[in-house]
């Protein structure tokens, strides 16, 4: 078998997007019940349990990437490649102890770009929330174009208007519910994500055992199973950087935080780094499987799809789509609902609407959603690039936010103008790398003269700063 | 080159489908659990 012939059919594919796009809306629609008010669309009533909590975080981290790049990963950089991948639950389990810490220091916070703001001040905050938009915006053209390129190679749905549609459906329904859908959505999302790569790796483990694959691997590639493997073990910090730097500064996470019971937070991040830790290497698997099936991999982006329908013949690729439109939308709609956030609390209105009221706010988040979703769909329209390649652009750049915000949040010496400096050298510094070395140094590199200047400066020039400053309700927080 | 062995490589794929099984199996436990004590949100 090759790649790029459709699996499923067109007639099937387009049934499908239209009978999860129509029960994602209704769910959107009938959540949205809820979110009338801007903490209900904002951040779902700030009293989410640890259930919804934990699904969440799994569902929005289970992306396109994992079951797509996972596999990419594993046929590059071999088992190595698998465990770089993994690292990235690194992320949730670390942001974990920050979760319990940020929801004690700003019970009424709603972004991230706002405690860096309130923390270090105005010049760190513009820098902070251009990294941050940058971003997301890249990991949200990653799932758009992820959407459009899966749903051509498996549907033959043609790549724009694949595209087009999963965007649709995700700020619809975002739009509709506002955080309440976005957290409910994903609960189903992620029980269908799990248990399908589950039944998917069963089928391929009953086609061809381990040992087969082992030995095709010692055969024709033996590099993949390198326990030396340099560019593989540089990988792995590169990428658990990149990960733990994604979940600490990205809104994405924080709104989650901000949106869960006081004492659900930190627990819901170590059981969802728990859940997240094998997605990849179950993904990752199929990648090594696709020599011993005898597939020609021309495209190593889609090869886990491609490798998984190949075994599991019709119905299975069915579940494929189904697993795949499932991770799309659950990483689409939490970008959307925390862009949106962003955007509406840190730009529209201290900008523009200085004097809006919450019911003015709810509204006008809104109207963001629909327009970060546009820009989203303009920037995917032309293929930009490899998925890789714009994903890994941003690792320098939101590595160099780990070390501030860490810093920000338990060390009163912590100083913006240190701050400022660790975000840009960080990620000027880390970009060189990732042009001059290669991607796979780029994070280690950002993240590191980040951390260098992050703890320097202040011991020579120190901050003073008192917590009760990130909440006017708070009474000093000693700790 | 020192290569993976075959068990090591069972064990990695064995295991990660457990930890993703029982982890739904942890989610619907805690959904009914939250659902019950009407703590869902």
């Amino acid at each position: 078998m090759t790649e790029g012939s459709a699996v499923i059919g067109t007639n099937m594919g387009w049934l499908l997007v239209a009978a999860l796009g129509v029960i994602w809306v209704c769910l959107g629609v009938y959540w949205g019940r809820k979110a009338k008010t801007l903490d209900g669309f904002m951040v779902a009533g700030r009293n989410v349990g640890l259930a919804l909590g934990t699904a969440t975080a799994v569902a929005t981290w289970i992306t396109s990437n994992t079951t797509m790049l996972a596999p990419q990963f594993a046929l590059q950089l071999g088992v190595w490649g698998i465990f770089a991948y993994s690292t990235a639950s690194f992320g949730l389990f670390l942001f974990a102890p920050l979760a319990r810490r940020i929801r004690r220091l700003m019970p009424h916070g709603y972004t991230s770009v706002e405690f860096i703001r309130l923390r270090y001040g105005k010049v760190a905050s513009v820098i902070f929330l251009v990294i941050s938009l940058f971003y997301s915006l890249t990991w949200m053209v990653s799932m758009g174009m992820a959407a459009g390129i899966l749903l051509e190679a498996l549907a033959g749905i043609p790549y724009q208007q694949g595209m087009s549609v999963v965007l649709l459906v995700c700020v619809l329904y975002t739009l509709f519910g506002g955080l309440y859908a976005v957290i409910g959505t994903d609960f189903i999302q992620s029980a269908i994500i799990l248990v399908g790569l589950v039944v998917v790796a069963v089928t391929v483990l009953t086609a061809v055992p381990i040992g087969e694959v082992h030995a095709n691997l010692q055969w024709k590639r033996p590099a993949l199973l390198n326990v030396l493997f340099p560019a593989a073990i540089m990988a792995i910090f590169n990428n658990m950087l990149f990960g733990i730097g994604e979940v600490f500064h990205s809104n994405v996470w924080w709104s989650r935080v901000f949106a869960m019971r006081e004492d659900v937070g930190w627990r819901a991040y170590l059981l969802a780094g728990l859940l997240w830790l094998p997605i990849p290497v179950v993904a990752g698997f199929l990648g090594l499987a696709a020599p011993a099936l005898g597939i020609n991999v021309t495209r190593p982006d889609v090869v886990g799809p491609v490798v998984a329908a190949s075994v599991l013949g019709y119905t299975g690729a069915v579940l494929v789509f189904i697993v795949v439109f499932c991770s799309l939308a659950s990483s689409i709609d939490s970008l959307l609902a925390a862009t949106g956030d962003v955007v509406t609390k840190e730009i529209v209105a201290p900008l523009l609407m200085p004097n809006a009221n919450d019911e003015r706010l709810r509204k006008v988040a809104a109207v963001v959603i629909v327009t970060v979703g546009a820009i989203t769909w303009g920037v995917c329209l032309p293929k930009v690039g490899t998925l890789a390649t714009v994903l890994f652009f941003a690792g320098p750049l939101v590595g160099s936010t780990i070390w501030p915000i860490l810093a920000g949040l338990y060390w009163k010496r912590a100083s913006g103008e240190a701050a400022v400096v660790a975000m840009v050298l960080g990620s000027g510094v880390g970009l060189l790398a990732y042009f001059q070395i290669g991607w796979y140094t780029a994070s280690l590199i950002g993240t590191g003269v980040s951390l260098l200047i992050t703890v320097t400066v202040p011991v020579l020039l120190p901050g003073t700063f008192r917590w009760s400053q990130l909440c006017p309700q708070l009474q000093e927080v000693t700790t | 080159m020192i290569l993976f062995p075959s068990w090591f490589l069972a064990a990695l794929v064995y295991g990660a489908i457990v930890i993703a099984a029982a982890g739904a199996v942890v989610l619907s436990t805690l959904l009914i659990r939250d659902f019950r004590q009407k703590r869902l949100w």
